[in-house]
């Protein structure tokens, strides 16, 4: 199950992005969006790890072409998760201030990095708003997800 | 315990900085403009290619019926426009084949087997957009084993689009002109009355759709709205390939040459298709 949610976002990130503009920055991160959903679904936090660096992974040989740069970035986000979750409980509201949380940190850290290796100038109104136009799409593919796994969770009362 | 939670936190304190280290290495080399893939990033790249054509085939179908039902509307202003066009098709015709005879006539002559030119083409789909990060690039379904080599200039019906960057064996990255950390500067002329000028498109700025064409001597007047073409000199692009057209002309702060600003004839956001192009040479 935790497969399958990720398998499809990660993949729909991909299909989604060929229909948003590319200067626009409406960037799809639904695995970011999809990790964050699955972690109630994990019984401990190494497994959890594990499965984040393997889509980091994934992220960066299917799309990026950096090397292991994303797997990186993503297990420190799913670090970055399990101790939102340890403040705030499981439910909607709470996992929408963490999604926020996230794209605003992976978008900071990853444009940060990329300002110091590469020759692009600092801008920081273009970080402003690819982090709000990030944010648009994110939530709205959250609320469909969230809805969706609780939905599956509930009918058939299995533990995932 | 106190001391065991104070070695946790120094050796948390090592990681991080570790890791930052690591990030910063790793994203630094994967950056670099002339890296060849290595062999499990092109195999896992080829399938990723396979999958997501599969994947997005129904999203594409989709899109597809919607744009050919938003067509079939204004069906009938198109024709009215191409009859027009028509009319004029067979005098272009006869003065294109004059035209080609005389190139081919002059070849000869001069004893040339290829000039900037001649190009060979070769089509392809676009698999996906470089998602999740800043730059903007796209991956498209042929590589090397189809003949892609790296620098060849993709295009669209409407002009430049871009570069292949990294090739793999049956699919390629292609950085589009609209990058902003364009570091090879593409050589560009723009026509004047009786010739051409000369400049390089430094950079593109994603708000108003433009390049900014620098480096053209103060001297010269340059209209708005002149075609801007590529020259084929430097890499390995063919000569002749529409950039965009002249939209403002300023003077640099220091008066000395002219600044252009060009707006793109390509709309970087409706890319389905597209034509990699070799300049052809001996």
């Amino acid at each position: 199950m935790k497969i399958i949610i990720l398998v499809i976002s990660f993949l729909l990130e991909g299909v989604i992005s060929n229909f948003v503009p590319v200067n626009g920055f409406l960037a799809p991160l639904f695995t970011l969006t999809a990790l964050i959903i699955i972690y109630p679904l994990f019984d401990e936090s190494f497994e959890y790890y594990k499965y984040a660096f393997i889509t980091g992974l994934a992220y960066d040989l299917f799309y990026t072409d950096t090397i292991v740069f994303h797997a990186i970035i993503f297990t420190f986000m799913a670090f970055l998760i399990t101790r939102l979750n340890l403040v705030l409980s499981d439910n909607y509201v709470n996992v929408l201030i963490i999604i926020a949380i996230c794209i605003l940190v992976y978008r900071v850290i990853t444009y940060g990095l990329l300002i110091l290796v590469s020759s692009m100038s600092f801008d920081f109104l273009s970080l402003v708003f690819s982090i709000l136009k990030s944010l648009i799409i994110n939530l709205i593919y959250s609320v469909i997800l969230f809805f969706v796994v609780k939905k599956i969770q509930k009918k058939y009362k299995y533990k995932f | 315990m106190y001391n065991k939670k104070r070695f946790d936190k120094r050796y948390l304190l090592i990681l991080a900085v570790v890791a930052i280290a690591l990030v910063l290495v790793v994203l630094a080399t994967s950056l670099k403009e002339n890296r060849d893939l290595n062999p499990i990033e092109k195999v896992t790249k080829d399938v990723g290619t396979v999958v997501l054509k599969v994947v997005s085939a129904p999203f594409n179908f989709i899109s597809d019926t919607i744009d050919s039902i938003v067509e079939k509307n204004d069906l009938y202003d198109k024709y009215k426009e191409l009859k027009n066009k028509e009319e004029q098709v067979d005098a272009i015709i006869s003065q294109n084949d004059n035209l080609r005879n005389e190139v081919n006539k002059l070849k000869e002559t001069l004893d040339l087997n290829s000039i900037l030119s001649d190009k060979v083409y070769m089509n392809a789909t676009v698999v996906t957009r470089n998602i999740g990060y800043w730059y903007d690039e796209i991956t498209i379904d042929k590589g090397s084993k189809n003949g892609i080599e790296k620098g060849m200039a993709v295009v669209n019906p409407k002009g430049l689009i871009g570069q292949i960057t990294k090739v793999s064996n049956y699919s390629s990255t292609v950085k589009l002109l609209s990058n902003e950390n364009m570091s090879d500067k593409i050589s560009v002329k723009i026509k004047v009355n009786d010739g051409y000028v000369y400049g390089l498109i430094s950079q593109y700025d994603s708000k108003t759709n433009t390049y900014t064409v620098e480096g053209i001597s103060e001297n010269v007047d340059i209209n708005k709205n002149a075609d801007v073409v590529t020259t084929g000199m430097g890499t390995i692009f063919p000569s002749g390939l529409m950039v965009g057209k002249v939209e403002k002309v300023t003077t640099d702060n220091f008066d000395l040459s002219k600044v252009v600003e060009v707006k793109t004839a390509v709309n970087f956001d409706d890319l389905d298709y597209v034509t990699v192009l070799k300049r052809k040479s001996e």
